[in-house]
């Protein structure tokens, strides 16, 4: 292997409250259908150790370490609580990180029939990030990792220099994504196994990976044959790590060194579509792919009701004309797309994902009824 | 025991479609035709018609001494409009005999009387008495409420409408050590009140063809005399129609049962009466108080609302129902009118249900659903449709 790329997802949802119809059919705003108090809760949680793991990867990016991150414009308006975690990402050295852009919302627009609420979305983050951290995106990654070409296109049209999409089973075929692929936009998959281990594996005791440090982890890589591994890991999980295992600061710092001990360079994503040269990968031509499948995100009968009527929402959104209440219904239809209100009604123990999705899509009932009574 | 008063449930609601937001409107988009006409000729078939020509045989082979009583849901009514005038004309028939009575209850076998306001209860319950009256010729004046939910305010109602009786579960927390076997009154209000006796309603509903029941098989003359042998005056017995050839197939033996049954009872001395004759026979001995917050039914073993209203699904879709009251009615339409009201059908709720314990096998009969949660998610969504439809129908009218 020659290059490494990480990418980090920085991203808390704000999911849909446990929400009675009997709170009647008055005026819509985010604080009636959406959990504020959980999202404080868990970005307090999170906010609390940005400096921390900001500071070892400041370290790490000494040692030769390059990060992208791919913040969220709902994790950007959670930072109204704590503007500091805005700092402290703006602080990194510029040479060293690059910011990737995604739908604002965390939304799956780019499943849309119309893809236009997509491009809007995607515009939003590219002006947030050149806001908040001064900088030009170049490197696009859908919410969860999913890939469509009819959105490949539109990036190509929208300038991006590199996709980031997910390695998955029926794109790759058993095969370890190790190279960049020829697309419109040229493109990394995700390598699940390796990224998985620093996601989720990291702090399990029973794993036989079990502890993994810098240099064991850099060996496995140098064993693997190919140009670029490309991980991308959600910035939340590594947090959730140092609850248990303080470890994960110090494979941060060391990771750098252990890859040029093999000769590995870390890069970003956008110096990586430079440096290799593309390789065709046929599946990206016909197949389409997410985070753990599409089937996950739009698979049964409540996620594909909740989507066709999220669809006429959008439609029926048109006709309202009162500019302020446009507004903040438009804000409440785009945090209704986001990936992880899809995700809750397709638990493994379908009766929750059921039962959740009876709340949900009564909730987009009373959103729709506010949007028909706005249109009036 | 002096006396037996038979009474039968007769309903079938209009299930739902497996929803999805297509090209049909009206009525066909929610509701499944072809399922709910298929479900009415096999129930025709197994149940009313048999069970009506049993009944009427046994009005006339006794000359009379046989009685029953029965409440037809309008949902059934409906279907029998629409795709059986065969079982219609034989209600007809046993209308006519005078020996069966039949009571009034909401025309949609509805969950209304759970409403705080009580507007639509009343609306549904005379829209109920003139249909028996235009479809059987017949003006009851003894009130059941659906699935015998009962509190002392649907009591009074009931009483404000002109009706002299109305039946309800006997239940041991409202006899308080008292007989189900005689005529009660209702707490503050003349009406009289008759209690169901469970037991030896369900002898015949549930157990009749249990093996494993230490009294199976069950035959006319061992239930009469069990019956001959209770102290009150009254024993009523309460039941699905549908236990005569659905619940209880034809050959378990469920119509020998009913057609030996009136010699057993004569034989031990005994009578059949209608309620409204129970009432005239017998005087109340006491009164039965049942609070607004702790209304019975007769359903599962917890005899309460939480059949249809014990979990967050049927609680959030009967929130929504109710909210949507105000809207469905300013409309002024009549086809969004009638869905709404059958929308409040208790079974859609029912069908919801997840208590599972024992009862589940009764939730999931003539449900189309494989399970509650499936039912939950599909009566969302077609409410939710339904009620885009009332907004959208409200923004072109105002």
């Amino acid at each position: 292997m020659k290059a490494v790329c990480i990418c980090f997802e920085v991203h808390q949802p704000l999911l849909l409250r446990w929400y009675w119809p009997r709170e009647g059919y008055g005026e819509a705003h985010i604080e009636k259908y959406f959990d504020m108090e959980k999202a404080f809760h868990n970005f307090t949680k999170l906010a609390d150790n940005v400096e921390i793991l900001n500071n070892a990867l400041s370290e790490s990016m000494k040692n030769g370490g390059k990060y992208t991150f791919d913040v969220s414009g709902v994790f950007l308006e959670q930072c109204k609580w704590a503007p500091e975690v805005i700092d402290s990402f703006r602080k990194l050295d510029p040479e060293k990180v690059s910011f990737a852009a995604s739908p604002y919302y965390h939304s799956v627009s780019s499943m849309f029939p119309d893809m236009n609420e997509f491009r809007e979305q995607v515009e939003m983050d590219i002006k947030m990030i050149k806001e908040y951290f001064g900088r030009e995106s170049k490197i696009f990654v859908n919410t969860e990792l999913l890939f469509e070409r009819r959105a490949t296109k539109i990036l190509k049209e929208m300038g991006f220099k590199c996709l980031i999409s997910e390695g998955s089973h029926n794109i790759m075929n058993g095969y370890d994504p190790m190279h960049v692929y020829k697309n419109h936009v040229p493109t990394l998959l995700r390598h699940i196994k390796l990224s998985e281990d620093l996601e989720m594996k990291f702090s399990d005791i029973s794993w036989p990976g079990y502890p993994l440090i810098a240099d064991k982890f850099a060996s496995w890589i140098a064993k693997m044959d190919g140009d670029v591994l490309t991980l991308y890991i959600k910035y939340d999980a590594i947090n959730a790590h140092l609850k248990n295992n303080n470890e994960i600061l110090s494979f941060l710092k060391d990771i750098p060194l252990s890859l040029k001990k093999h000769g590995i360079e870390m890069l970003l994503p956008e110096e990586a579509v430079d440096m290799f040269k593309k390789t065709e990968l046929p599946s990206l031509d016909s197949k389409t792919t997410a985070r753990y499948g599409m089937h996950n995100l739009l698979g049964n009968h409540a996620q594909h009701l909740f989507m066709h009527e999220l669809v006429d929402i959008g439609e029926q959104l048109k006709n309202v004309k009162d500019p302020d209440t446009k507004k903040e219904l438009l804000r409440i239809f785009r945090y209704l797309q986001q990936s992880e209100i899809f995700l809750e009604m397709n638990l493994e123990e379908r009766r929750l994902g059921y039962e959740k999705a009876v709340n949900d899509l009564s909730i987009l009932s009373d959103i729709e009824r506010a949007v028909l009574e706005a249109g009036i | 025991m002096n006396s037996i008063c038979p009474f039968f449930e007769v309903h079938q609601p209009y299930r739902l479609r497996w929803f999805w937001p297509d090209s049909k409107q009206g009525f066909d988009r929610y509701f499944d035709k072809a399922v709910n006409k298929e479900i009415f000729h096999k129930v025709a078939g197994k149940c009313y018609l048999p069970a009506n020509r049993t009944l009427l045989e046994l009005v006339d082979e006794t000359d009379g001494y046989f009685r029953a009583s029965m409440s037809v849901t309008g949902t059934l009514l409906g279907q029998c409009q629409e795709w059986g005038e065969d079982v219609l004309e034989s209600f007809r028939d046993l209308a006519e005999t005078g020996c069966v009575e039949f009571l009034d209850e909401t025309c949609y076998h509805s969950l209304a009387s759970l409403f705080e306001s009580k507007g639509e209860f009343i609306d549904q319950v005379k829209e109920h008495r003139e249909l028996m009256s235009e479809l059987l010729g017949v003006t009851p004046c003894i009130f059941r409420n659906t699935e015998m939910l009962y509190n002392n305010s649907v009591a009074h109602l009931a009483k404000e409408m002109g009706y002299h009786a109305i039946l309800t579960e006997g239940i041991e927390r409202i006899l308080d050590g008292r007989s189900p076997d005689h005529v009660y009154k209702a707490k503050d209000t003349e009406i009289a009140v008759l209690l169901r006796n469970y037991k030896l309603s369900d002898d015949i509903g549930y157990r009749f063809s249990s093996v494993w029941w230490e009294d199976y098989p069950l035959t006319a003359d061992k239930w009469a005399e069990w019956v001959s042998q209770k102290s009150g005056e009254t024993m009523n017995i309460f039941m699905d129609y549908e236990t005569f050839g659905e619940h209880q197939w034809k050959d378990t033996g469920i119509f020998d049962f009913l057609k030996a049954l009136p010699g057993e009872v004569r034989d031990r001395g005994m009578r059949f009466l209608t309620p409204s004759q129970t009432i005239d026979a017998y005087k109340p001995v006491g009164e039965i108080d049942v609070g607004d917050f702790s209304t019975i039914s007769w359903a599962d073993v917890e005899r309460d609302t939480s059949a249809w209203l014990g979990n967050d699904m049927q609680r959030r879709c009967f929130e929504e129902m109710k909210l949507l009251e105000k809207y469905v009615k300013r409309t002024e339409d009549a086809e969004i009118l009638k869905i709404w009201k059958h929308l409040l059908t208790s079974d859609h709720y029912y069908y919801m249900c997840t208590k599972w314990l024992g009862d589940g096998d009764v939730h999931s009969y003539f449900s189309i659903h494989e399970s509650p949660y499936d039912a939950g998610v599909n009566f969302m969504a077609a409410l939710m449709d339904f009620k885009s439809h009332v907004f959208r129908t409200l923004a072109e009218i105002e």
